[in-house]
């Protein structure tokens, strides 16, 4: 009854609605005006006006105590419910509902308690929505078409409330159920969101993909979504998971892009139409708006491009890193972002060995930028790189670059600029250019005086005069900067370097004075145990050799100390080096010490030194193992047991120093200790000890861990029995890996190679003894055999340049000879005649030469002298060859020298001399079975050649010459 | 009863025309006239179809035909497009393998299966069925359309690369044609000159175009995890394995179709052998 009512007063007065406004107070209206106007306003979704009607319905029929009444003030209270809702009023609306819910009759709990979950999304109470939500999904009552939007409002709760695996479980379910796309849309953000959340990343990721096929990556709102989720992981350091979302991202200017051409293709859909379509008008409405929103915000784009590329670099993913750097420079070049890009561009470019490249893009970038701080920053890492590789002068060349550029505008400038400028002057120290290096250091000082580094440019200052030797100079500079910066870094190492200073000065007490006000300031700093040597060196030269003795153990414990707390395995070695430095000293003091108690007969207490120097380098080998530099340590030992008359115990020493060190090919030390041993059993052992001690270097041999260990006793023993030419030939044979060769016996097969001529591996022994021994003393036959073979070739410049570079490095020592004598062949070659002939000359004067190279200089002195037609001069020295070197190359200089002088002598007219000569030469017992000697038996004719041998004599011939050298 | 019996085999009739694997379809003949039906069988230049309501078949040849229409949803082939717009390649695959080969030998007849043959030859690549994509190519052949005949020679090109054909695809990329196809700065193009540098061992090359392919076109569902598979593989061979297991484990958490994480495991059981 009351609906009929309602409807015949809807159609007098749904024109009239526009009336209501001149009603005002609705008391004044009658209740059917009330109704009608209600159910009008709710038709037009008009809550505002809606409500006070509903308020008055209600305030009138609860008055009435009938059915219709009651009916009246139930529906007015949902209707009211709704309505404030609409317009936000959620705790007023809340009330209304409730008592809906609570009055009777109550037909439609199922909508009211929906408003009710609207209320709690409103008011964003996520739990009171889960409870109401799952009310009405458990109320048997509802219809199930009622629970959908039950359901819909439950996955909500769930997901708000943190419970993603619950609201994953149901979200297909809600999503089927959906009946728009907007709809699906957010629940499959939202299930993309939980996804995530739980961890489940490559099902997030995968829904992702799949939503961003199609025009769903340009949905403004996701796309923003996945900005705040990217910022969320990123911050939770979940980077990988960070990378992935905003790699998805669609950039600003292609979003803008599409919803302006979106917008575009609605206007041109509704052309000519009076009213548009109210969903394409809805579209374009949420289009503009979002166009706005993206105009408001920042562009994004540049953010999430630098973001992911730090998060690559983070990864280790340099080239991807590289790749999105330098599109973001090429993006915006200008911008701090841009400029960030292009320095972590070139410092990935580095990591990743790409020097070429790197170098280039730097040094273009500050070529043509001039200003601000990131010219600077690049330049450091230019800078970096080429001291790191040692190429100092491309270091410098950037200073011409540095020249150009504005100054400094600000700190932050200044102080790259004042790093730039301090790593010149390391540069220039470090190529040993002191006064370049003074003058940088000094430049870094006027340019920020009161920085780090232009305090410590006093220090280095105050270095470049002392590495000149400058020690006055030096040590003034070091007291000033002690005085200035009392407390700086360097403060105690210029308190070393000023006591060194006064050593170079030979002001000897001073420097005494220096080292021990070091050790009494700074007995923490790491210097302590080179200073502490040094002052006992100083101690040990003025006689105080129990405070020398204690300042050396003292350095020596300390060493230790600071050995057990390293964890780098490169340091650990480093720090060892002053203990070594101890040991030695202090084993040569004691030495010393006992050599005076020798002398003045007490011998116990000299022997007791002795002893110490064993102990001590005992302590020392344990102490450092396999960091310790144990040839010298072994060689004290030995030394210091020789004198003690424990000959077979320094043989054991070496031996067992060899045995433990000698493994591996590249063993250092081990030669040193191998030529001591050498001598030791040659000169110091009674014959029985010698075969004794020959034993146990056989046994020794035969238990061998590795093949180079055996390699290097197999050498001791043929030097021990002069069988080193078949042993070489031995190796040549055999060794086909010179990779475990030592390189004693590569040595001994470059020499085997040399005796039969054979020149063809010459670059293959040079380049295994460059690669892996280079500086090695056993290096000088592969120097040799690689220089004949280039001879051979007619490279002579080459020849030459290795046969130099010999020399340089080995000096007039014992197997260098033939570089002298290279040098001379390559001259006498060139026609530079009057050169040859110093460079052989020059041969007789260096003692180690005379066994190896003489024979030979001298003959080819000689044949200088051919050459330059000095006839009288060459047979003089031919002469000289044969009469004294006859032994010197199994007779091969002897026997050329025989036939050349006959040469000679011809030359001069002397035929009958020249017979004389071959005849000489077949009486002469070294070189008559010679294969040269078939030369004079041709000369003279088998008759003669018989009566001669039948005679056995014959004068010796003479040409007057001066034989000068 | 007899009525009864009468219905009975009617529906029996149907139910055996149905399992005989017949197509429904609208014909179009170049006549104008359209008629719906059912295609029986094709036997050579003729074709067997039943109109609708007709008791018995007739032979139409097949130049007479205008365009064939199938009814995409009978024959299962309706949930193809969500299945392509979704991505989910292997499921497509799979779908269209199975219900495909039925209107195969109407391919060369104008149809409405033009879209679905792009489909399959998408979906075969992309879930890994190689051979597949070069049997489809050939189906796409008898189709007369020019965009499909690009999209086959693009797939069976890249079929070609992972075949161990990098020989012949090189060459083509520069013609104009291949230009056409693969596009400069294009990620497949990329992914081709990268993979055809990894082969050759120009390792270097070849990761700067990978990092490239992310850098340009990391939002690219199908190409992505095909970069991220490539730069895995390369940092490998430049020396860098702790970022290759890096690039995989990135992999492993983000993608789950079995084709990537397949060649994933492929990379590292190959490389890691070789590290050891």
């Amino acid at each position: 009854m009351v609906r009929f009512l309602i409807h015949c007063l809807l159609v007098l007065f749904c024109g009239g609605l526009s009336a209501f406004a001149q009603f005002g107070d609705v008391s004044e209206m009658a209740f059917s005006e009330l109704i009608a106007g209600a159910e009008v306003a709710i038709k037009n979704q008009q809550p505002a006006v809606a409500a006070p009607l509903l308020k008055e319905i209600i305030a009138r029929a609860e008055l009435v105590d009938d059915e219709q009444a009651r009916e009246s003030v139930q529906m007015a209270r949902l209707r009211l419910g709704m309505a404030l809702a609409d317009l936000q009023k959620t705790e007023e609306a809340r009330r209304y509902i409730e008592e809906y819910l609570k009055g009777t009759p109550c037909e439609k709990a199922d909508v009211a308690t929906q408003v009710l979950c609207r209320l709690s999304v409103a008011e964003g109470d996520w739990q009171t929505l889960y409870e109401t939500a799952s009310r009405i999904i458990d109320d048997k009552q509802i219809a199930l078409r009622h629970k959908s939007s039950a359901r819909a409002y439950l996955v909500q709760a769930l997901f708000e409330l943190g419970k993603y695996d619950q609201a994953l479980e149901m979200l297909p379910e809600v999503m089927a159920e959906a009946d728009d796309e907007q709809t699906v849309q957010l629940l499959k953000i939202m299930q993309l969101r939980a996804l995530l959340e739980t961890g489940k990343v490559a099902g997030g990721i995968e829904l992702l993909s799949a939503l961003f096929r199609g025009d769903t990556r340009y949905d403004t709102m996701l796309n923003l979504t996945l900005l705040r989720m990217g910022d969320k992981m990123f911050d939770s350091q979940r980077y990988n998971q960070a990378r992935i979302l905003y790699g998805k991202i669609t950039p600003r200017p292609e979003l803008i892009a599409w919803l302006a051409q979106e917008v575009e293709l609605l206007k041109q859909k509704n052309a000519g139409r009076k009213e548009w379509r109210k969903e394409d008008s809805a579209r374009k409405e949420t289009f503009e708006n979002n166009i706005l929103l993206l105009n408001d915000i920042p562009d994004y784009s540049v953010y999430v491009t630098y973001r992911v590329a730090q998060i690559f670099a983070e990864q280790t993913r340099y080239w991807e890193a590289s790749a999105l750097f330098d599109r973001l420079y090429k993006q915006t070049p200008a911008s701090d972002e841009g400029k960030g890009a292009f320095l972590q561009r070139v410092m990935l470019l580095f990591e990743l060995d790409q020097d070429e490249e790197a170098i280039a893009v730097a040094e273009e970038y500050i070529q043509s930028n001039t200003s601000g701080l990131y010219p600077r920053l690049v330049c450091i890492q230019l800078m970096q790189h080429y001291l790191a590789v040692k190429q100092y002068d491309d270091a410098l060349a950037l200073v011409a670059t540095m020249d150009r550029w504005t100054r400094p505008a600000n700190d932050a400038e200044l102080d790259q600029e004042t790093t730039l400028r301090y790593m010149v002057g390391f540069t220039h120290f470090q190529a040993g250019d002191y006064d370049e290096a003074y003058a940088a250091f000094d430049r870094v000082a006027r340019l920020n005086p009161n920085s780090q580094a232009g305090m410590d440019t006093g220090y280095w200052k105050a270095m470049c005069r002392l590495l000149q030797m400058k020690y006055k100079e030096a040590y003034e500079a070091f007291v000033s900067y002690r005085q200035t910066w009392p407390r700086a870094t360097f403060a105690p190492a210029a308190l070393f370097r000023a006591g060194v200073c006064r050593f170079g000065l030979e002001d000897y007490a001073g420097a005494k004075k220096a080292f021990q006000e070091f050790v009494d300031s700074y007995s923490r700093d790491t210097l302590m145990p080179e200073v502490l040597s040094m002052l006992a060196d100083l101690q040990a030269a003025d006689g105080q050799i129990d405070e020398a003795l204690a300042g050396y153990r003292r350095a020596i414990e300390l060493v230790k100390v600071n050995y057990e707390r390293q964890r780098d395995p490169v340091l650990k070695k480093q720090i060892v080096v002053p203990a070594t430095y101890a040991v030695v000293q202090a084993a040569q003091t004691l030495e010393a010490d006992a050599e005076a108690y020798r002398e003045e007969k007490e011998y116990q207490v000299a022997t007791e030194k002795l002893q110490e120097i064993i102990t001590l380098v005992e302590d020392y080998l344990d102490a450092f193992g396999q960091d310790s530099d144990f040839a010298p340590g072994v060689f004290w030992t030995g030394r210091a047991q020789i004198q003690l008359g424990q000959v077979e115990e320094a043989v054991s020493s070496y031996l067992d120093a060899v045995l433990r060190f000698g493994k591996e090919p590249a063993a250092e030390g081990v030669a040193d200790i191998l030529f001591d041993l050498a001598g030791i059993i040659e000169r110091k052992l009674t014959p029985e000890q010698r075969e004794q001690t020959i034993e146990k270097i056989r046994a020794a041999r035969e238990r061998a861990a590795t093949r180079a260990l055996q390699i290097r006793l197999d050498v001791l023993l043929a030097e021990l029995d002069d069988t080193t030419d078949e042993l070489g030939r031995t190796l040549l044979a055999g060794e086909k890996d010179l990779s475990v060769v030592p390189p004693a016996g590569l040595s001994l097969m470059c020499a085997a190679l040399l005796e039969t001529g054979d020149v063809s591996r010459s670059q293959e022994f040079y380049d295994h003894f460059t690669a892996n021994h280079e500086g090695s003393v056993f290096m000088k036959n592969a120097y040799r055999l690689r220089s004949e073979e280039l001879y051979q070739q007619g490279d002579l410049d080459q020849a030459l340049k290795l046969a130099e570079e010999t020399l340089a490095q080995y000096g007039g020592s014992p197997g260098t000879g033939w570089a002298q004598v290279m040098k001379g062949r390559v001259q006498t070659d060139q026609k530079k005649y009057e050169e040859a002939v110093k460079t052989f000359k020059a041969v007789f004067s260096v003692g180690a030469w005379r066994k190896e190279a003489v024979a030979e200089a001298t003959y080819r002195l000689a044949d200088a002298y051919v050459l330059q037609g000095d006839y009288r001069k060459a047979f003089a020295f031919f002469q000289r060859t044969y009469l004294i070197y006859k032994a010197s190359n199994d007779g091969l200089w002897a026997a050329e020298s025989y036939l050349r002088s006959a040469e000679c002598l011809r030359k001069l007219g002397q035929e009958p001399a020249a017979r004389n000569t071959y005849r000489a030469m077949l009486l002469d017992d070294y070189v008559k079975e010679h294969p040269r000697a078939v030369v004079a038996r041709e000369a003279l004719g088998s008759q003669e050649v018989a009566e001669l041998m039948s005679a056995g004599t014959n004068a010796m011939e003479s040409v007057e010459a001066e034989v000068d050298l | 009863m007899r009525k009864m019996g009468v219905i009975f085999m009617l529906l029996l009739l149907c139910a055996v025309v149905v399992s005989a694997g017949e197509l429904k379809v609208k014909m179009q003949l170049a006549s104008g006239k359209n008629y719906t039906g059912t295609l029986l069988e094709r036997s050579g230049d003729n074709l067997s179809f039943k109109p609708s309501g007709a008791a018995d078949a007739v032979a139409v040849p097949v130049a007479s035909v205008e365009l064939l229409e199938f009814k995409l949803n009978e024959l299962g082939l309706d949930e193809t497009d969500l299945l392509f717009r979704s991505g989910d390649y292997e499921q497509l695959s799979s779908l269209l393998n199975e219900k495909m080969p039925a209107v195969l030998p109407y391919a060369d007849i104008p149809s409405n299966l033009e879209s679905k043959v792009s489909q399959w030859l998408t979906a075969s690549y992309w879930s890994g069925d190689y051979g597949q994509v070069l049997s489809v190519a050939g189906t796409a052949a008898k189709i007369r359309s020019a965009a499909l005949a690009k999209q086959a020679l693009f797939y069976s090109m890249l079929t070609f690369l992972e075949q161990g054909g990098a020989a012949r695809v090189e060459p083509f990329l520069d013609t104009a044609k291949g230009k056409g196809i693969f596009p400069e700065g294009s990620a497949p193009r990329m992914y081709v000159q990268a993979r055809i540098l990894l082969l050759d061992g120009q390792y270097v090359p070849a990761m700067r175009i990978a990092a490239n392919l992310v850098a340009e076109h990391g939002r690219d569902a199908d190409w992505a995890p095909q970069a991220e598979l490539l730069c895995a593989e390369l940092y490998f061979k430049t020396g860098r394995p702790e970022s290759a297991q890096v690039v995989l484990e990135s992999i492993h958490e983000c993608y789950t179709s079995p084709m990537i994480t397949k060649k994933a495991a492929a990379i590292a059981a190959q490389n890691n052998g070789e590290t050891k």
